[in-house]
C-alpha cells in the first residue's frame, strides 16, 4: 500500500495570511508514477453548492518509490478559515499521485487570530439600529 | 452551535454515498444496458438519485474501457448547441446528459440524431418516460432514506419516526429531507 505523508514544520496548523507554510513531504510507492503532486486549496462545506480554490501547487515530477522533499508556500491574504452552521471554509495540503487515487490531506487554519472564525447567529441586541431604533419582531 | 463541516448531512458527505440499486446488481444492470446498446433514460421523480446513479454509471463504463462525456442541464444552467457541439466532437463511446428534459426539443433531436448517426451509446436522466427507452426508474422509500442516514449518522442519531416526517413532508425526495435534517442537526446541537 503506498504512503503519503504531509509533515509541518513545528507542526504548526494555525497560520495567519502572509504567512509561510513550510514542511516536508514523504511518500512510499509500491508502483512508478509520473509525478506527485502538492496543493494549497481551500474549500467550503455545508448545506449549499461547494466551492473551491487552488492556491498553489508544487509538482515533483518521475519521483523514485520513496522519497522526501521539503515546500514552502506563501499564504495569501484570504479567505480566511471559518465556520457557521450552513457554511464551513477550511484550507488544506493536498499530496496525491498521478496516476492513482491516492491522496494525503492536512488542514491548516488561516486566519489573523490563528483560529478558525466562528459564525454565530445575531440577536436583536446585536443588530443596533440608529435613533434608538427596535428591529421589528413579526406582526403587531 | 454545529459547525457545518461537522454536519453529517453536508453535501459533501452525501456525495460520497452510491447509488443502491434496489433488486438488481450492477452486473445485471450493466449488461441490460449493453442489450440496449447503451441507449437508455435513467427515470425518476426530483430527488431519487437520478444524477447519483448517472455519475455513479459513469464511474462503472469508464472501469470497463469505455469513453464518457457528461452534460448537465437544470432550470438554472443553459447548455449553448455550440457548447454541446464542442462536446460531441470529443471522443466517447456513451454520451451522459443529466437532466434532458431540460433540454429545448430541437436541441435534444440534434443531439440524439447526431449521437445515434454515429453509432454511439446515449443515457439520460429525465423525470417523465419517452426521450429513449426506460433502462432504470428511480424511486425511494422512507427505507432507502432511513438506510443512508444510519450511513451518514450513527444508528440511532435520528429516530425513525423523525426520518419518516421529513420523507412524507418532502413527498419523498431524498436530496430535500436530507437537507431539512442538516438543519435539525445543525440547529439541535
Amino acid at each position: 500500500m503506498d504512503t503519503l505523508t504531509i509533515q509541518l514544520e513545528q507542526n504548526k496548523t494555525a497560520l495567519r495570511p502572509g504567512d509561510v507554510v513550510a514542511g516536508t513531504v514523504s511518500w512510499k510507492l509500491e508502483e512508478q508514477v509520473r509525478q506527485v503532486e502538492l496543493r494549497l486549496l481551500w474549500y467550503t462545506q455545508g448545506k449549499g453548492d461547494e466551492d473551491a480554490g487552488l492556491v498553489e501547487t508544487m509538482t515533483f515530477a518521475q519521483p523514485s518509490l520513496s522519497d522526501q522533499r521539503s515546500f514552502r508556500f506563501t499564504l495569501p491574504n484570504g479567505p480566511y478559515s471559518f465556520s457557521g452552521s450552513l457554511i464551513s471554509l477550511t484550507w488544506t495540503l493536498e499530496l496525491s499521485t498521478r496516476p492513482g487515487d491516492n491522496c494525503e490531506r492536512k488542514e491548516i487554519t488561516v486566519s489573523p487570530t490563528g483560529r478558525e472564525i466562528l459564525l454565530q447567529g445575531l440577536t436583536d441586541e446585536d443588530v443596533k439600529l440608529p435613533f434608538g431604533l427596535k428591529v421589528p419582531t413579526g406582526s403587531p | 452551535m454545529l459547525r457545518a463541516k461537522d454536519n453529517p448531512f453536508a453535501v459533501d458527505r452525501i456525495r460520497q454515498i452510491c447509488y443502491e440499486p434496489a433488486a438488481e446488481s450492477w452486473q445485471s444492470l450493466l449488461a441490460r444496458l449493453a442489450a440496449m446498446d447503451y441507449r437508455g433514460a435513467i427515470v425518476g421523480p426530483c430527488g431519487s438519485g437520478k444524477t447519483t446513479l448517472c455519475e455513479d454509471l459513469q464511474t462503472r463504463l469508464q472501469k470497463q474501457g469505455l469513453k464518457t462525456q457528461y452534460l448537465f442541464f437544470s432550470m438554472d444552467i443553459h447548455t449553448t448547441w455550440r457548447e454541446i457541439q464542442r462536446v460531441l466532437a470529443r471522443h466517447f463511446d456513451v454520451m451522459l446528459v443529466d437532466g434532458a428534459d431540460h433540454m429545448a426539443w430541437l436541441t435534444w433531436r440534434a443531439l440524439k440524431r447526431r449521437v445515434f448517426r454515429e453509432k454511439r451509446g446515449l443515457v439520460v436522466t429525465t423525470h417523465q418516460p419517452g426521450l429513449l427507452g426506460t433502462w432504470y426508474e428511480c424511486r425511494t422509500s422512507p427505507a432507502l432514506l432511513e438506510r443512508i442516514v444510519s450511513r451518514l449518522a450513527p444508528d440511532d442519531f435520528i429516530p425513525y419516526a423523525r426520518i419518516l416526517e421529513s420523507y412524507d413532508r418532502c413527498q419523498g425526495n431524498i436530496r430535500q429531507a436530507l437537507r431539512e435534517l442538516y438543519d435539525l442537526v445543525g440547529c439541535s446541537i
